[in-house]
């Protein structure tokens, strides 16, 4: 009985764990096998497919990754009400509560692409962008520094795109028939001032940065932002590279000088210094200059760069330069018949400041703080010219995002620049004194609108109150991008700008107004894939520019001038279409006369030609492991007065040309070898022609060429670098 | 039937445990699997967005394992290395760096993901080599010997390491063999360890030093 009860009691159990079997397995199957199917199509707002979004079930793994087609399907075994959610990188992510039923379920996913993102129209007016950091942009630093002809020089390469006009003899940005001191420089957001070298006569100059400090150069030609004042005509834009990534001494050899360079990283902060000593003897004496140096230019430069990393987002950026140059020469003024000897000597300092952070999920804010100094002393035959430029910049810049789609940006700054030059008559023992301090604070406001993607407004306001006249402006910046395709967009421009009169004016007479100018752009783009092709027109309108009948009388100053400049201008890049190869061509059209200074009447200003054209051509030749690059330009004729003549500026010169070439030679790793020369044929470009002020005694003003005081420029660099990690210094770069 | 009352309730309890632990690490080490599986198979770029898709999700339920966006950033690498259209490439590495950031987030391998880090900077190259190929040269450098020093023995660090080297030096046309060299000791290392499947800890790279050593001997 016993027995036969166990054997029951198995029996019973056996069944019984059957059954208990049976209902793990359904319970299992309750949680595995009775399946939803969840599927749909994935879209952008364009209804076109959104490939590889992952779509899938908040907090489970079900889910899935759509196909060429857009479409996914996956099964749950989740029921009731589930969180959906699709992401893709570059857009919004898109999440919905849904049942789920036995049956599954079907859905359709619009995907908004995140603004401000990759493709998100830019506007494009009036502004050549070279950065790293951005896709879209059409230069890169790096560009600059390997365009022939440039000789690693900012504006130098700056002049192969359009809306500059080449005025070789001063190597300064001329822009859209501006002069030269219509562009404004700025670094991280502060301003320079006196960016360019010292120099003389029939010596281009340069500007006082070399373009690989940067990570960012932006070049505008018009229409700026309301953020940046005092620039009639183009701002500068430099941002300065971050915190350094890897230690690193840098030595060059060039036959101008030489050059040390060291970087130093650590966890949150990097600092760079780099000290340069240029003496341009040795090569005047192998190459014969049309100037007698009694002591060719001497100088020393010196960088130093601090970055400290706050924070995640903090960046605190403080760089400095200084440079003391020197050099004498005999020179023939063409109003004298005899040699003066002249010493000029430069000393300059530029410190900057800049410190930026992120306050909260909707608040960034920038400041910076930048004071330059600049002295020139000047002996020409033993008189004693003494100049001096020196002022601060303070400036705060708040950023305020709204929404996704309406960004606020507004600040307050204040610039004061004090300037002075002296004279002191070695004979008479005269002295003369003219000087003035501008102080200028200025604040501004500027909404970015996104209507929609493919449709943004930047509206600003910018006032100024100019203390040494005591005038409040008020001057509107309007900008306008739509895109006309997915690759292509319009932008147009429109804008006030104003400038306090040119340091040489305002010091002899201290009342002189702001200058103004108006500017109206439209512009086309259209870029893929390494190919770009931009057009824009612009009307530029002057008004308040100075004018006097007397140099030396502040009396006969005044604000009585104007101008008009209208063009058209055209770019063209591509380096996709021909392998191992980057080329680019610019031509810009101008039509324009200005009343300024002591012109009679309207005519145009001797630095503008009709026709600009140049081509860049860079070619990488994997064999002899050397970038070789081309660029050649030509500028229509340049007016010049001669006196001899009826009209003022009715003088034109000759058409100029100049082919440069240069070599990149990467001989080691660490080590690349660069050589350019500057116009190849040695064509002798006649600029302008200066004459005596009084005739001789058949009534005739005699007159000279201006020309460069050598028609080439060679140079030839050594370039080595070296770090720690060994097993790459330096990647093929160039 | 008080003895089959327990029985059934302990049977209860059981099947209960059981399907307590199957949607925990039996969950996890089944979608682990079959994501490592998905990833073997795997050879377009759709693939490997597919794979890294599919770890993302894995990722977004295990907030304290490493392991599911280790491998997310790998799968969206491979992606981007393979990926034609520039733009594409640098967004996917984009997202590779950002699963990367996820699991270094918790606890981890340093080695392994300055590792992956060199690997994402040495992709990076490739979007732009004339402009980003000093910067990223430098920092691929940087993480792949960082990943060494810590743990001599990843054979991945050596791998790319190898792979880093080999180019700049066939683009100099110096030696290889101290790249060649470099990989051999990857493959020693790769061969000895037969790798523990169970773990799920990274094992990638035999394959693609197998593939590089042709290249050393041709």
């Amino acid at each position: 009985m016993m027995v036969k009860k166990e054997l029951y009691f198995v029996i019973m159990l056996r069944n019984f764990s059957y059954i208990l079997f049976l209902m793990a397995v359904q319970v299992h199957a309750d949680n595995l096998y009775s399946q939803a199917t969840i599927s749909g199509l994935v879209t952008d707002s364009n209804k076109n497919p959104v490939i590889g979004a992952n779509v899938y079930l908040q907090g489970t793994y079900d889910g899935s990754s759509t196909d060429v087609t857009g479409r996914f399907t996956f099964s749950t075994t989740k029921t009731g009400i589930v969180t959906l959610v699709a992401s893709f990188i570059g857009y919004a992510e898109f999440s919905k509560e849904i049942e789920l039923s036995a049956t599954g379920f079907d859905i359709n996913i619009v995907m908004k692409e995140s603004i401000n993102k990759m493709d998100a129209v830019v506007i494009t007016a009036g502004s050549f962008v070279a950065a790293d950091e951005s896709r879209k942009e059409v230069m890169r630093p790096l560009d600059i520094v390997t365009t022939a002809g440039a000789t690693a020089d900012i504006p130098g390469a700056l002049n192969t795109l359009p809306g500059t006009q080449t005025v070789g003899e001063e190597g300064r940005l001329f822009v859209r028939g501006g002069d030269s001191y219509e562009t404004t420089t700025y670094i991280d957001g502060m301003i320079v001032l006196d960016s360019y070298d010292p120099t003389v006569p029939g010596v281009p100059a340069r500007n006082r940065f070399s373009p690989m400090m940067f990570k960012g150069v932006s070049f505008s030609t018009g229409g700026y932002s309301a953020e940046y004042g005092s620039g009639l005509s183009s701002a500068l834009i430099l941002n300065a590279k971050d915190m350094a990534t890897l230690d690193r001494t840098d030595l060059s050899l060039m036959s101008v000088g030489l050059e040390a360079a060291h970087t130093k990283v650590w966890n949150n902060s990097s600092l760079s210094g780099k000290l340069a000593y240029i003496n341009l003897e040795p090569y005047y004496n192998l190459v014969k200059q049309n100037i007698d140096w009694a002591s060719p230019s001497v100088s020393q430069d010196g960088n130093i760069a601090y970055r400290f990393k706050t924070s995640r987002t903090g960046l605190l950026k403080i760089y400095g330069n200084f440079k003391f140059s020197d050099m004498t020469l005999n020179y023939v003024p063409v109003d004298s018949t005899g040699n003066i000897t002249t010493r000029i000597r430069n000393q300059y300092g530029y410190i900057t400041g800049s410190y930026k952070e992120v306050l909260s999920d909707s608040w960034t804010m920038k400041t910076g703080i930048s004071y330059t100094y600049s002295n020139d002393d000047i002996t020409p035959d033993n008189d004693i010219i003494n100049e001096r430029i020196d002022g601060y910049h303070v400036k705060a810049v708040f950023g305020h995002d709204f929404s996704d789609a309406i960004v606020l940006n507004f600040g307050a700054e204040m610039i004061k620049r004090n300037h002075f030059q002296d004279f002191t008559d070695f004979e008479s023992g005269y002295h003369n004194r003219y000087a003035f301090s501008d102080p200028v604070a200025s604040s501004f406001a500027e909404a970015e609108i996104y209507i929609s993607e493919k449709f943004l407004t930047r509206i600003g306001l910018r006032s100024a109150y100019h203390h040494l006249n005591h005038k409040i402006t008020i001057d509107p910046r309007i900008s306008l991008a739509y895109q006309t395709g997915k690759k292509s967009q319009v932008s147009l421009a429109y804008g006030k700008f104003r400038q306090s009169a040119p340091d040489g004016f305002l010091r002899v007479a201290n009342n002189l107004l702001p200058e103004k100018a108006t500017h109206y752009i439209v512009n086309y783009q259209i870029s893929d894939n390494g190919r770009t092709f931009r057009a824009e027109a612009y009307i530029k309108n002057y008004q308040e520019l100075v004018k006097f009948t007397n140099p030396f009388d502040p009396v006969s100053y005044n604000n009585s001038g104007s101008g008009l400049a209208r063009g058209i201008d055209i770019f063209w890049r591509d380096n996709k279409t021909i392998r191992n190869t980057d080329y680019w061509v610019s031509y810009s059209f101008l039509d324009t006369k200005r009343d300024y200074k002591d012109f009679p009447y309207e005519a145009p200003p001797y630095f503008a030609s009709a026709h600009n054209f140049s081509v860049v051509f860079k070619h990488f030749v994997s064999s002899i492991k050397s970038q070789i690059g081309a660029t050649w330009s030509y500028t229509s004729g340049r007016p010049y007065n001669n006196p001899n003549q009826d009209l003022f500026n009715e003088g034109k010169t000759k058409p100029y040309y100049d082919l440069s070439v240069n070599i990149s030679y990467l001989a080691r790793q660490n080590l690349i070898v660069y050589a350019s020369v500057t116009n190849v044929f040695g064509r002798e470009n006649i600029f302008g022609y200066e004459y005596k002020s009084t005739p001789d005694n058949q009534g005739i003003y005699l007159g000279r060429p201006v020309v460069l005081a050598a028609p080439r420029f060679l140079f030839l660099g050594i370039f080595l670098t070296l770090s720690k990690d060994s097993v790459m210094n330096q990647l093929p770069y160039l | 039937m008080k003895n089959t009352i327990k029985i059934m309730l302990t049977f209860l309890i059981l099947i209960l445990l059981n399907v307590k632990t199957y949607s925990g690490d039996e969950a996890y080490r089944e979608a682990m699997s079959a994501g490592l599986r998905q990833l073997e198979t795997a050879t377009s770029t759709d693939d490997f967005v597919a794979v890294a898709n599919r770890f993302g999700r894995i990722s977004s339920v295990e907030t304290t394992k490493w392991l599911p966006s280790y491998y997310a950033s790998y799968a969206m690498t491979v992606a981007a290395a393979i990926e034609e259209d520039l733009n594409a490439k640098d967004l996917k590495l984009d997202e590779a760096q950002q699963y990367l950031e996820k699991s270094s987030s918790v606890e981890h391998d340093d080695s392994e993901i300055l590792t992956l880090q060199g690997f994402i900077y040495m992709i990076r190259i490739t979007v732009d080599p004339a402009n980003k190929g000093q910067q990223y040269g430098g920092l691929s450098a940087q993480a792949l010997q960082k990943a060494k020093a810590i743990n001599p023995d990843n054979p991945r660090a050596l791998l790319l390491l190898a792979q880093l080297s080999f180019g700049t030096a066939q683009f100099f046309g110096s030696e290889i063999t101290e790249a060649c060299q470099l990989n051999d000791s990857a493959l020693e290392i790769f061969e000895a360890n037969d790798g523990d499947e169970d773990s799920f800890l990274p094992s990638w790279g035999r394959k693609q030093a197998l593939d590089f050593k042709k290249r050393c001997s041709e």
